[in-house]
C-alpha cells in the first residue's frame, strides 16, 4: 500500500474543500469495503483519503422528509436490511441490500458508497432505480439534485462535478399501492460479484419499471407503460416479446469469466419474467405497497 | 518395530466425542500462526513475481527498489545459496534465467517493514523476452508442441522427484509396459496398467458408457496463507518457524536444497491454519536462502493474491474413459487414458495415483490404462485432499451410474456386485485389502433419501457415487512420558492438520489405560520430536498413531513393572482404573498415578523413568472408502443446479473421536461441492491468472450449503491403532461425482466437466434430442 495524507474534517465545507482541492488525487472514504480493497490492491493510488465518517453534515439517518424517503451518506447496507419504512414501502431495496457481501460489509459498507462507485454489478442500483432515486450532492457551488439514471456513466465514472460529495439519496414516498421485487442470478448463494441483478415494480396503473446491472457499463432503467408486462392475464409469449424490446440495450462483457453473454443474455430475460410475475403478485395481494 | 500388545481396558474414552485439543484457543483467536510470531531484527520479504508466463529474463533491475527507505537487498537467483539440483520447485525458490508461470518468483525484495518491501516490488524492473506460454494440455502433448520449459533444471531424470511422488499414497507399482508413443517432451511422466484384451472384451460387451470428462485447477483455499520465519542460531544452525504439514520432511528437503547436513537445519511447526496438501516446500527455500545469504532473520508471510499466484493447486485433467459390461451388469473392461497437467513444476504430478483411482473399487477383467503428466506454463501442481482421486472418480463413477441406467439395473446393487474382493489384486498389482466400500453403499441404501428416491419432484434427483482413498503407511516413532503429576505426555514430531493429534491423546490414554484429559500430547520441532511423517495422505493417524499405541503400552508397562516393586506382587496382577493402580480384586489398596509419580521423580530416587518408546512402520494398507447420497435441485430456466441435501457414509476403521471424524467427513463433503459447483482458477489465453482472488474464484461459503448428513461406517483395520484408519481424504472422493449423478437424475443430461456450471448445463439441457 503506498503512503497516502489522511484527512478527517468536522464540517461538510473542509471536506468539500479537500475533494475540490486535490481533484482526483484525492477519495473520500466512508465504509471503505470497496476503498481499502483498492487501496491494498494497487489498483487506486490517492495522494489524500478524506474519511468523511467525522463530518457534522453527514449521518446514518434515515429520515421522512417531504415526499421522500432520505438515506443520509453513511447509511449502511444493514441500517436498511432493518429499516421497517424501506421493508414495507421499498422491499426491493431491503432485499438487494441483504445480497450485498456478508454481515461484516453490510455493517459497514453504506448505499451511497455503493452508487459513487458506479459498478454496473452494484447490487443497489437497480432497486433504487426503479423507485426513482435521485442524489443529493453538494459541492464548491452548493447543493443539486439529479436523478440517479443521469448519475451513472459506465463503470467508476458518475456525472459528480469536482469537488462535489454525495450527501443524501433520496426516494419518492410511494403515491400508491406497488409491487415490487428484486432478483440476482449468480454463481452461488452469498458473497460474490452479481452476474444479472434486476428489479422491477408495477404499479395499479400499468406500468412496469424494471431496472437491471451487470448486463452492459452501467446500470440500465427501462419502462413499459402499455399495460402488458403489468396484466396477469397478458400471454406469456407477448410478454417475452415485449422484454426483449425493452432489454434491446443491454450489452453484456464479451470478455467477463463469470458467464457469457448469451448466457447472461437469456438470464436477464428469465430474471425479468420472473420479477414481473413475482411483482405482479406482491401488488396483488398487498402485501407491499 | 515394537510390538503392540493387545488393547487394555477402555478407560481412555474411544468413541467418545470430544472437542478438538485446540479449539478454545482457535475459536478465541489465541493462537499464534507463523505469520504472528515475532522475532527481533526480523526483516521481511516480498516476493516480485514474474508478468509473463514464460519468458526469458535478461536482467533485473533493483536500483529504484533498493533507494526505498527501509530496504536491506533484492535478492535473485544468484544471491541463493543453493547447491542442490533437481527437477523441482524448492530448488527453484527464484527463477533462473528462464520464467515459467505467471507469478513465479523472480526476485525477493527484503526490507524492515512489509509495507518497505511491498512499495519497493513495484520498483524492480525485470527485463524479459516474452516466449509462447504453453496452455492447452493435449496440444502441450503433441509431437512437435513447443516446450514449455527450454533450459532443463537438470539433464537427468532425478530421483527427489520420485520420493515426492511416493509420499503421497502407498499406491503406484511398475506398471505395464508403455506404448511407443510420439510425444513432445512436455510429458513428464507416463503410467501404464494393463491386463487382458481390452479392445475385444469392450466390443463384446453388451453396453459399453464412455465420456470424455474435464476438470479445472482447484485451489485448496486454506484460511492462513504460506508463512514462515528463518533465522541462524549462535552455532550457525539454520532454522526455519513455518506453516508447514511436515517438519522432517521439510528439514530433509531444505538440506538437500543448500547442501547442508539434516542435523544443522532444525524446522519448527506454526499452528497449521490450513493446507489440505499444499503447505509441503513453498516458501521455505525463499525464507531459507534469504536468511542464509543475509545472515539475518527473514519472514515471508505471502498475501492472498501471492498465494494464488504461486502456490500449487490442484492440476486440471482430461480424462477418456470407456467402460463395458455384460447385460447382467458384470464389469468386463476398462479403457482409460488420463491427462494430468503438471504445471510448471513436475514433482507433485499425480498421475500415476489417479490411474490406479479412476478404476475404482472394482474388479476389472481386463484393464488399459494410461496416465500421462504434461508440463505446461501453469502454477506448478501440488497436492488437494486425495490428489487425482476427486477427478478419476467423477470421470468412472457418472460411467457406472450411466450403465445402469441404460441396462436398467439398481445403481446401489450394480456397484455392490461389482466390488473387488479383498486379497484379490488391484490394477498396479497390490492386494486388495478390505476396504469398507461394501458396508458404505449398504449404509446409503438404507436411507430414506434413497429408498424414497423415486417420489421427488420433477426437477429433482437423487445421485450416489462410492470412492476411496488408498492411504499411506509410513515410518513413525513416538514417545510417552509420565510426568510428576501422574499425567502423560505423548512426544511427536506430526503437524496437527486436522485434529490428528487430538486422536493421539485418546490413543495414548486407551493403550495406558487413563483418561484422555490426563494425556498431553506435544508437537515438537525437528531437534526435539522422534521421527515422523509428514501430514498427508491419511497416512498420520494410522502410522503415528500405531507408534503412541505401542509407546503408551511401553509406558504403561514400565509403570507396572515399578508399581509391582512398590506393591510387592507381580505386574500381571495389577491393574489401571480411575488413576488408580491396584491389585487385582484389592480396589482398597491402589496407589494414584500421581503418588507413583513423584516417587519416580524424587532427586536420589532408585528407578528408571517411565518413558515409553514406539517404533512402528504399519504392515498393509487401510483404505478408507465413502459413498454419498445426494439429493439435487435444477432449475430448467437458469441451469442453476441446488444441493438440497447430502448424505456421507464413510468407513473410518474405529472412530476414535466421533466428533472430530464427522468434521473431516463434513469438509470433505463441502470442499467435494467446490469442486462439483464453483471452483476454477481461469488463465487467460497469455497464462495470466484471472480468478486470483476470493471475489473471482467461488468457494463454497455456510449459506450456501445444504444441510450434510454423515454415517459413521467401522471395518477395522488389521495394522491400525485399535482398527483406526487414516480418514482425512476419502470424504471428498465421490462428493462431486455424487453430485454429477443427481443432476444427471434432476436434469436430464450427464455433466463432462467439473465445475458443473449453470451455463454449460443451460445448454446441453437446452440441446439435448429429447427428455431422458
Amino acid at each position: 500500500m503506498r503512503a497516502f495524507a489522511y484527512e478527517r474534517p468536522t464540517r461538510l465545507d473542509d471536506a468539500i474543500a479537500l475533494i475540490d482541492g486535490h481533484g482526483p488525487d484525492a477519495r473520500p472514504l466512508a465504509g471503505g469495503t470497496d476503498l481499502i480493497i483498492r487501496l491494498r490492491d494497487g489498483s487506486l493510488r490517492p495522494r489524500i483519503v478524506v474519511d468523511v465518517k467525522g463530518v457534522a453534515e453527514l449521518d446514518a439517518e434515515i429520515r421522512e422528509e417531504d415526499g421522500f424517503l432520505a438515506f443520509g451518506a453513511l447509511t449502511t447496507m444493514t441500517d436498511i436490511v432493518v429499516d421497517g419504512r424501506v421493508g414495507r414501502d421499498y422491499p426491493a431495496l431491503a432485499e438487494a441490500a441483504l445480497f450485498v457481501g456478508s454481515v461484516q460489509i453490510r455493517n459497514r459498507a453504506t448505499l451511497v458508497g455503493n452508487m459513487c462507485n458506479a459498478s454496473p454489478a452494484a447490487d443497489t442500483s437497480p432497486a433504487l432505480l426503479v423507485y426513482g432515486a435521485r442524489i443529493v450532492a453538494t459541492g464548491p457551488s452548493g447543493t443539486r439534485r439529479v436523478p440517479l439514471d443521469e448519475f451513472f456513466v459506465r463503470s467508476g465514472v458518475t456525472t459528480l462535478a469536482r469537488g462535489e460529495l454525495v450527501q443524501a439519496i433520496e426516494l419518492p414516498r410511494p403515491t400508491g399501492r406497488r409491487g415490487s421485487v428484486h432478483l440476482r442470478r449468480t454463481r452461488r448463494r452469498g458473497h460474490d460479484l452479481a452476474s444479472v441483478t434486476l428489479a422491477c415494480a408495477v404499479t395499479p396503473d400499468g406500468v412496469t419499471r424494471l431496472a437491471y446491472g451487470s448486463v452492459g457499463p452501467r446500470p440500465v432503467l427501462v419502462l413499459d407503460d402499455t399495460g402488458l408486462l403489468a396484466d396477469p392475464t397478458a400471454p406469456a409469449a407477448d410478454k417475452v416479446r415485449r422484454l426483449e424490446m425493452l432489454f434491446a440495450g443491454a450489452s453484456p462483457s464479451p470478455t467477463s469469466m463469470r458467464a457469457s453473454p448469451q448466457y447472461r443474455l437469456a438470464m436477464l430475460h428469465v430474471l425479468g419474467l420472473r420479477a414481473v410475475a413475482t411483482a405482479i403478485e406482491r401488488l396483488a395481494s398487498g402485501a407491499s405497497q | 518395530m515394537t510390538a503392540v500388545p493387545p488393547t487394555p481396558g477402555g478407560e481412555g474414552g474411544i468413541g467418545v466425542r470430544r472437542p478438538r485439543i485446540d479449539s478454545l484457543e482457535k475459536v478465541t483467536g489465541a493462537t499464534r500462526y507463523a505469520a504472528d510470531r515475532s522475532r527481533k531484527g526480523l526483516l521481511h520479504a516480498r516476493v516480485v513475481p514474474s508478468l509473463y508466463a514464460h519468458a526469458r529474463i535478461r536482467a533485473v533491475d533493483a536500483t529504484a527498489a533498493l533507494a526505498v527507505p527501509g530496504v536491506v537487498a533484492v535478492l535473485t537467483a544468484e544471491d541463493l545459496p543453493i547447491t542442490g539440483r533437481g527437477d523441482m520447485r524448492m530448488f527453484e525458490p527464484l527463477a533462473r534465467g528462464e520464467v515459467v508461470f505467471a507469478g513465479q518468483p523472480v526476485a525477493l525484495v527484503i526490507a524492515e517493514s512489509e509495507a518497505a518491501a511491498s512499495d519497493a516490488v513495484d520498483l524492480v524492473t525485470v527485463d524479459a523476452e516474452r516466449l509462447d506460454p504453453v496452455l492447452d494440455l493435449h496440444a502441450a502433448m503433441d509431437a512437435g508442441a513447443p516446450p514449455a520449459r527450454i533450459k532443463p533444471l537438470v539433464e537427468v531424470e532425478d530421483d527427489d522427484a520420485g520420493a515426492a511422488k511416493a509420499a503421497h499414497a502407498a499406491v503406484g507399482g511398475v506398471g505395464a509396459l508403455l506404448e511407443e508413443e510420439d510425444l513432445s517432451e512436455n510429458v513428464i511422466s507416463r503410467k501404464r496398467y494393463a491386463q487382458g484384451d481390452v479392445t475385444s472384451a469392450l466390443a463384446q460387451s453388451d453396453v459399453v458408457a464412455e465420456g470424455t470428462f474435464r476438470t479445472n485447477w482447484v485451489y485448496q483455499a486454506y484460511m492462513e496463507p504460506h508463512a514462515a520465519s528463518g533465522w541462524l542460531e549462535p552455532d550457525g544452525t539454520l532454522v526455519v518457524e513455518t506453516s508447514t504439514q511436515g517438519t522432517f520432511y521439510c528439514r530433509q528437503q531444505l538440506a538437500k536444497i543448500f547442501g547442508l547436513p539434516a542435523s544443522q537445519v532444525r524446522v519448527l511447526g506454526a499452528p497449521l491454519g490450513g493446507a489440505f496438501g499444499s503447505k509441503v516446500i513453498v516458501v521455505e527455500p525463499l525464507v531459507a536462502g534469504a536468511v542464509l545469504a543475509l545472515h539475518r532473520p527473514v519472514r515471508l508471510a505471502l498475501t492472498r493474491r501471492e498465494d494464488f499466484a504461486a502456490t500449487n493447486p490442484a492440476s486440471a485433467s482430461v480424462i477418456e474413459i470407456k467402460i463395458g459390461a455384460k447385460r447382467s451388469g458384470e464389469l468386463v473392461a476398462i479403457d482409460a487414458r488420463l491427462a494430468f497437467d503438471a504445471g510448471a513444476y513436475t514433482e507433485w504430478t499425480i498421475e500415476a495415483i489417479a490411474a490406479v483411482i479412476v478404476a475404482g473399487p472394482y474388479a476389472w477383467p481386463a484393464f488399459d490404462v494410461r496416465a500421462y503428466g504434461v508440463r505446461t506454463n501453469r502454477f506448478g501442481t501440488g497436492s488437494y485432499r486425495a490428489p487425482g482421486a476427486p477427478q478419476a472418480a467423477f470421470a468412472l463413477e457418472s460411467l457406472i451410474d450411466e450403465l445402469g441406467e441404460r441396462l436398467g439395473l439398481d445403481p446401489v446393487e450394480l456397484r455392490l456386485a461389482n466390488l473387488a474382493e479383498a486379497g484379490s489384486p488391484m490394477i498396479d498389482g497390490e492386494a486388495w485389502p478390505g476396504i469398507g466400500a461394501r458396508e458404505c453403499l449398504e449404509a446409503v441404501r438404507a436411507h430414506p433419501l434413497w429408498t424414497g428416491r423415486q417420489k421427488v419432484p420433477p426437477g429433482e434427483g437423487i445421485g450416489l457415487a462410492v470412492g476411496y482413498w488408498p492411504g499411506g503407511k509410513e515410518p513413525a516413532a513416538a514417545i510417552c512420558r509420565l510426568e510428576p503429576d501422574g499425567t502423560l505426555a505423548v512426544i511427536t514430531g506430526v503437524v496437527d492438520m486436522s485434529g490428528a493429534v487430538s486422536g493421539f491423546g485418546v490413543i495414548a490414554a486407551e493403550a495406558f489405560g487413563v483418561a484422555p484429559d490426563q494425556v498431553k500430547v506435544v508437537s515438537l520441532d525437528t531437534d526435539g520430536a522422534p521421527q515422523s511423517p509428514l501430514s498427508g495422505g491419511s497416512v498420520v493417524t494410522y502410522s503415528s498413531g500405531r507408534a503412541i499405541q505401542a509407546a503408551a503400552a511401553d509406558a504403561r508397562q514400565q509403570l507396572l513393572d515399578f508399581a509391582a516393586l512398590e506393591f510387592e506382587i507381580a505386574p500381571a496382577d495389577l491393574e489401571i482404573v480411575d488413576g488408580i493402580v491396584r491389585p487385582r480384586g484389592s480396589p482398597d489398596r491402589g496407589m494414584s498415578l500421581a503418588a507413583l509419580a513423584e516417587k519416580l521423580h524424587d532427586f536420589g530416587g532408585h528407578h528408571p523413568p517411565v518413558e515409553g518408546h514406539g517404533r512402528t512402520v504399519p504392515k498393509s494398507l487401510a483404505p478408507s472408502s465413502a459413498a454419498h447420497l445426494v439429493h439435487a435441485r435444477f432449475d430448467h430456466d437458469t441451469g442453476r443446479v441446488e444441493i438440497l441435501r447430502n448424505v456421507v457414509a464413510q468407513d473410518v476403521g474405529r472412530a476414535l473421536n466421533p466428533a472430530l471424524i464427522e468434521g473431516q467427513m463434513l469438509g470433505g463433503t463441502v470442499q467435494g461441492i467446490g469442486w462439483a459447483l464453483y471452483e476454477k482458477l481461469i488463465h487467460d489465453e497469455q497464462g495470466q491468472l484471472l480468478s486470483g482472488t476470493f471475489l473471482d474464484y467461488a468457494i463454497p461459503r455456510a449459506s450456501s450449503l445444504p444441510p450434510i448428513e454423515t454415517i459413521i461406517v467401522e471395518v477395522p483395520a488389521p495394522d491400525g491403532p485399535f482398527g483406526a484408519k487414516g480418514i482425512g481424504e476419502a470424504s471428498v472422493v465421490a462428493a462431486p461425482a455424487a453430485i454429477a449423478n443427481a443432476v444427471a437424475a434432476a436434469a436430464g443430461v450427464r455433466p463432462r466437466e467439473l465445475p458443473i456450471q449453470a451455463a454449460r448445463l443451460w445448454t446441453s439441457s437446452r440441446n439435448r434430442p429429447e427428455p431422458m
